[in-house]
């Protein structure tokens, strides 16, 4: 009889260790692949969350900070120029205690009115204190503050044209403007009131401003959108694991085409649409709508229970209703950064497949699309005004679309989707 | 009997639609391996009710650090240390690895022959090893079976390496004992 040695025994342990693997408990393996699963949805809301937040963050920060670097950004009178079609009313030495009930006996040769615009002067030089309290009745909200600072001094020339009861000021000493205000005298005579019903007046910085008020008005966006499917989870985008497996639900769903290719071509998706936002507040707004999309996708495929391999050309067409928060962070006259934030339901109108299989012979097929497909999206909007009431916007923004056993495309293969909306906005 | 048909040609695809987030591929991959990987759990945890906990965390482990995978060398390999570091992070957070039992009554010098372990099989072992002290077991488990050497042992346990031999001597020696009383 040999006797073996320690090394010989952890052999021979190890040997029978290995050779009693037994098969795992079907009812153990499905419970610890419940908690897997539920661990690791967990951890993808996380990055979700995370990653998007991070992503949000650094481009408001960007747009932020192109912001600040704007020139006279951090200059009061800058305010000036943010304000839709202003002009400016100075009281040449107000007194402290004058309030909105004095107005009318402020001194007319006080008070000046920039306007190129005849018709919309407010009042001028040789304004009657009639003509004042008249104007100040006609205007509820009208309101008044004080301050000592001159901000025009009377060499400044003013012409009244008292027939039209309408005053306009011209000729601005501009240098005197400049030196005392900081505020081009080009901007003054750009300033504009067009509607006389919704102004008001505002004392800042010194200066008194006539505003036109923007206040519960509507805007009226029509856009036409372009979305670049960029997985963001998912790094670098491979498309040669389709999710959809032989037999599963999602190839029945599929018209019975299950997507086999490695390299499927996804075309962009492309998106137009109309949306209303109304304002809730000077800063909040919602919007909603409707969108149009359409999704091309072209790949290999086993049809009809895997009795033919074709080349598959793929439409889908979605008709979709957003639902969205606007946030202005930062406004000037002719730039606007904002934050937005919602959802989408869209209705699958129609999934049409071009086949053609290894002998070149073709055939067509479509179906319905039953369930709706949900998405949440948020990002971050710039527009600029090309004209006080059109401006061009551009909204880039991450969705996500959820599971909601749709047909196969770059939607089911990345979810989360980095899109841009380029569009005009109408404001009404 | 079941047979089930994977969608991916190799372990490579598998693995790669893994990455990628995908379900239905992360969960052929916990078929292919859950039994093998609960035989490794079980063998760390002193039960069965633990062994699934580790099974569970090592195989979400396993799916967020897949990037880290670098492709060389044995994916089972690879994923055998992720279950074992899942297994021994539990240990050492209820620190048990500290409160191993006194066994100083085991006979030593036993004469052990050959054909001797021919009349036991895997199973018997694996659940005397599974009855093994906690401290004995993590170290035989780690050395005999997984192939970690006394350094690597006392890095991940944060024991010195004499304590190490110290350990696996004396669990080797626990277990001749209990193969012995068995076959009795």
């Amino acid at each position: 009889m040999k006797e073996i040695n320690d090394i010989d025994f952890d052999q021979q342990i190890k040997e029978l260790l290995d050779s009693s693997n037994e098969p795992i408990d079907s009812s153990v393996e499905q419970t610890v692949w419940k908690g897997i699963e539920s661990g690791l949805n967990r951890r993808n809301t996380f990055t979700l969350v995370y990653k998007s937040a991070g992503l949000l963050a650094i481009a408001a920060s960007l747009l932020i900070g192109i912001f600040l670097i704007m020139p006279d950004y951090n200059n009061p009178s800058k305010k000036y120029e943010y304000s839709n079609d202003l002009a400016v009313i100075h009281n040449n030495k107000p007194s402290i205690d004058q309030s909105i009930s004095q107005i009318g006996q402020l001194k007319p040769s006080s008070l000046m009115a920039f306007n190129h615009s005849k018709k919309n002067t407010l009042v001028g030089e040789n304004t009657s204190n009639e003509q004042i309290n008249e104007a100040k009745a006609s205007r509820k909200d009208i309101y008044i503050s004080q301050g000592e600072e001159t901000v025009l001094n009377n060499e400044q020339s003013a012409i009244s044209d008292d027939n039209a009861n309408k005053h306009q000021v011209i000729n601005a000493n501009k240098g005197n403007v400049e030196n005392q205000t900081g505020v081009e005298a080009k901007d003054l005579e750009e300033a504009n009131i067009s509607n006389l019903d919704n102004v008001q007046l505002r004392y800042e910085d010194d200066s008194l401003f006539v505003e036109e008020e923007n206040v519960k008005s509507r805007l009226i966006n029509i856009g036409i959108y372009s979305n670049a499917g960029i997985g963001i989870l998912d790094d670098p985008t491979d498309f040669s694991s389709p999710s959809y497996a032989p037999g599963s639900e999602h190839a029945m769903r599929n018209s019975g085409i299950v997507p086999i290719s490695e390299r499927p071509e996804h075309a962009m998706p492309i998106s137009i649409g109309a949306q209303v936002h109304f304002r809730i507040t000077d800063e909040l707004m919602i919007g909603t709508g409707i969108n149009f999309t359409y999704l091309y996708s072209k790949y290999e495929a086993l049809v009809d229970n895997m009795t033919s391999q074709d080349v598959v050309r793929q439409k889908l067409y979605y008709l979709g209703i957003p639902a969205n928060l606007y946030y202005n962070i930062l406004q000037n006259k002719n730039v606007t950064f904002y934050a937005n934030a919602g959802f989408m339901v869209e209705k699958g109108l129609k999934a049409q497949f071009n086949l053609k299989d290894l002998q070149n012979n073709y055939s067509t097929r479509s179906s319905d699309i039953d369930p709706l497909q949900w998405s949440i999206n948020a990002g971050i909007g710039f527009e600029y005004k090309l004209f006080p009431k059109i401006g061009l916007y551009l909204d880039p923004s991450i969705s996500y679309y959820f599971d909601n056993d749709q047909p196969y495309s770059i939607r089911t293969e990345e979810p989360l989707q980095l899109k841009a909306d380029i569009g005009v906005r109408f404001h009404f | 009997m079941s047979i089930s048909v994977s969608c991916y040609p190799n372990e490579k695809e598998l693995v790669k639609a893994c990455l990628k987030n995908k379900r239905k591929a992360q969960r052929e991959l916990y078929e292919k391996y859950s039994s093998r990987m609960f035989s490794l759990c079980l063998r760390y945890a002193k039960d069965a009710d633990t062994a699934q906990d580790y099974l569970q965390e090592g195989f979400i482990t396993v799916f967020t650090k897949l990037k880290n995978y670098s492709g060389v060398g044995s994916f089972e390999g690879w994923m055998r240390r992720i279950f074992i570091n899942t297994a021994l992070m539990e240990l050492r957070k209820n620190d048990i690895l500290n409160d191993s039992e006194d066994v100083d009554e085991l006979k030593t010098n036993i004469p052990y022959i050959e054909n001797t372990l021919d009349k036991i099989q895997g199973k018997e072992v694996q659940k005397l090893i599974s009855q093994m002290p906690i401290g004995f077991r993590t170290v035989f488990n780690m050395n005999v079976i997984d192939g970690y050497s006394h350094q690597e042992i006392a890095e991940k346990l944060n024991i010195t390496e004499g304590a190490s031999r110290s350990q696996l001597s004396r669990g080797r020696t626990w277990l001749k004992n209990r193969i012995l009383e068995l076959q009795k």
